[in-house]
């Protein structure tokens, strides 16, 4: 862990919402950082716009979105969208946590969540390693587009 | 500003007036009234009282949060409880919007439980349900009622809930600032932390003893001196306005030795500094809650929670036991269930309370040293960067990373800090960041850190830190 790296891409990383269940994305944050991605973190309660927002600023490559009250639905709404409107055209969108209150099976939340324009779709307990290796691949490949 | 200074009775007064317009329910609050309603309820319904009587008998109360959208239904949780679950505190959570102090939005979900007979909010409405509620819900037990909750404005809920009847309160100036909002400063939670102190002051200064209380901040997973240091901070913060009752809080992560010398240190230290910075007459009352960072799915594990909790509050002396209900994984628990949990609570006291235990006196001392100076080296910087002013201090040390939490809500926090668990799930200092640590404590926690890598014949990694977080909801300690 946090080992010095060379600058792998940028993201930018934040719980939505009014939620404040803050540990997972700061693990994440730091599995990331020690990969050399750079991150700005937008901690807890973020709204769709800040999001948005910090991404333009950043000129990140990925935004990495993290829920845990259940909610996760009804927060994205439409975030794919206004990501394009503001010009954030090809940018990677992840989502990861408890994301929706009903137990639902993972393959048909995962399938929800693409369909609402996430690249890729983490359950809880998911190893920051395998995130962050997703990452770099997905990164490489827009930079190549 | 930011000053760790007494509000002058001016400044409160004017303040105040401001804080009882923002619900009509305000309206209700005459101080001097409360204050005759105070002396003339039972002794011990007074917080203060109860403790102290706690600790002359060698007693120790289990407590935990609960919360109904209603008197009515508070009551009958709380009646239930109190009989059936043999509780001396009760505790009362208000809901989440009234922690956020939106009271128009309560008012709504409150008529709506009363509409449909069914609880809409998450924990009661109080500032809606106003000082004639609480009042009903005061004399409706035997026990004191016990508010539970962080917010980082309290000032006109804790008005309502000590006009009320209620005598203490948590303004717990670190776990505020960084567990419970995202976007709010400092000097934001400073400033109405010293409001509800001040108040809590003058009401023990008029013959009613008022306990503050802190904790400090959701530690999981970070060794205990950073957050003794946040807690040391945060009772200074309550002492400086008034307050002579203070609960002091420990988080245990499950390691015997380093939880009970933990708490130790903490009451030491929290002395010394009182009696350096010249604050006299302070009774303190420990108590201790486990750490979880989720509340595990398996009912057994939550039966040995409510055991481990118990046994710590047993061997650090304890008056109050900080349990966590052993249905709260599965939906909100029901009135059967909280009783269960209280009667376990109470059982395992009766088992353990004629017993004489102790820990292993060669480690607690070792341990002890080294968290001793880790607070001190942590508590001493605050002081020099304040000039002697622990909150102006504090304000530095926050941005520079003295004091710091990896796992903070608010976006005012270094987060570099990180810690993982040694080989006996003591918790160690994986990353110092800008702690201002000697470097004979940082060693100390890397040997640890490597004894567990030695023994389990690999490194520490993300994993490792994931799983340290999660043992005990999973039934393990490493």
């Amino acid at each position: 862990m946090e080992a010095e790296n060379r600058l792998q891409g940028t993201a930018v990383t934040g719980v939505i919402g009014e939620d404040v269940h803050i540990v997972g994305i700061r693990i994440i944050e730091r599995a990331l950082m020690d990969a050399g991605i750079k991150v700005t973190s937008l901690g807890a309660q973020v709204s769709q716009e800040e999001f948005i927002n910090a991404a333009l600023e950043t000129n990140a490559d990925a935004i990495l979105v993290s829920s845990f009250s259940g909610h996760a639905e009804i927060l994205v709404r439409s975030f794919r969208d206004k990501c394009i409107e503001a010009g954030l055209d090809n940018i990677i969108l992840y989502i990861g946590g408890s994301l929706l209150l009903s137990e639902e099976n993972w393959d048909q939340v995962e399938k929800k969540f693409k369909e609402l324009g996430f690249d890729r779709v983490y359950p809880p307990g998911t190893s920051p390693t395998r995130a962050v290796e997703d990452l770099k691949t997905d990164i490489s490949h827009r930079r190549r587009k | 500003m930011i000053r760790n200074k007494k509000l002058s009775e001016e400044e409160f007064f004017k303040q105040r007036k401001e804080v009882l317009s923002q619900w009509h329910t305000g309206k209700e609050v005459d101080l001097d009234e409360a204050i005759e309603y105070h002396k003339n309820l039972p002794p011990l319904k007074n917080f203060a009282n109860k403790m102290r009587y706690a600790k002359e008998h060698n007693e120790i109360y289990a407590s935990t949060g609960m919360g109904k959208a209603t008197v009515e239904e508070q009551i009958e949780l709380l009646q239930y409880v109190e009989e059936h679950g043999k509780a001396d505190l009760l505790g009362l959570s208000p809901d989440s919007l009234t922690r956020q102090n939106d009271y128009k939005a309560a008012q709504q979900g409150l008529e709506e439980s009363m509409r449909t007979g069914k609880s809409k909010l998450n924990g009661l409405p109080v500032v809606n349900c106003g000082v004639s509620g609480i009042r009903r819900l005061v004399e409706s037990v035997n026990c004191p009622i016990q508010p539970r909750y962080g917010a980082a404005d309290a000032r006109l809920c804790d008005e309502i809930l000590f006009a009320g009847g209620c005598s203490n309160s948590s303004p717990d100036l670190f776990m505020d600032f960084w567990q419970h909002s995202a976007k709010v400063s400092l000097e934001t939670v400073v400033n109405t932390h010293q409001y509800v102190c001040r108040l809590m002051g003058y009401y023990t200064e008029h013959g009613v003893p008022m306990c503050a209380g802190a904790q400090g901040f959701y530690a999981a997973g970070i060794p205990p001196s950073l957050q003794t240091a946040t807690v040391i901070i945060s009772l200074l913060l309550q002492v400086e306005q008034g307050v002579k009752h203070l609960s002091v809080k420990c988080a245990g992560h499950g390691n015997l030795v380093q939880d009970v010398v933990s708490s130790k240190v903490r009451l030491n230290l929290l002395q010394e500094y009182l009696d350096k910075l010249g604050y006299r007459d302070i009774e303190m009352f420990p108590g201790i809650s486990f750490n979880l960072m989720q509340y595990p799915v398996d009912i057994g594990t939550n039966f040995a929670v409510v055991f481990m909790n118990t046994l710590m509050a047993k061997l650090i002396g304890a008056q109050q036991n900080d349990i966590r209900t052993v249905a709260e994984a599965k939906a909100i628990p029901t009135k059967e269930d909280v009783a269960d949990t209280f009667r376990t609570a109470k059982a395992m006291e009766n088992f353990l309370q004629k017993q004489k235990i102790e820990i292993d006196k060669k480690e607690a001392d070792i341990e002890a040293q080294m968290e001793e100076k880790e607070v001190r080296s942590i508590l001493d910087k605050v002081l020099e960067f304040g000039d002697g002013d622990v909150l102006v201090g504090a304000a530095k040390a926050v941005e520079t990373g003295v004091l710091d939490n990896p796992f903070a809500a608010n976006r005012a926090a270094a987060g570099k800090v990180l810690g993982i668990k040694d080989s006996e799930g003591a918790i160690r200092y994986y990353n110092t960041g800008n702690l201002p640590f000697s470097k004979e404590i940082i060693e100390y926690h890397k040997e640890k850190i490597a004894q567990r890598e030695k023994i389990q014949g690999k490194s520490i990694n993300y994993e490792t830190l994931i799983s340290d977080l999660l043992a005990v909801s999973n039934g393990y300690l490493v």
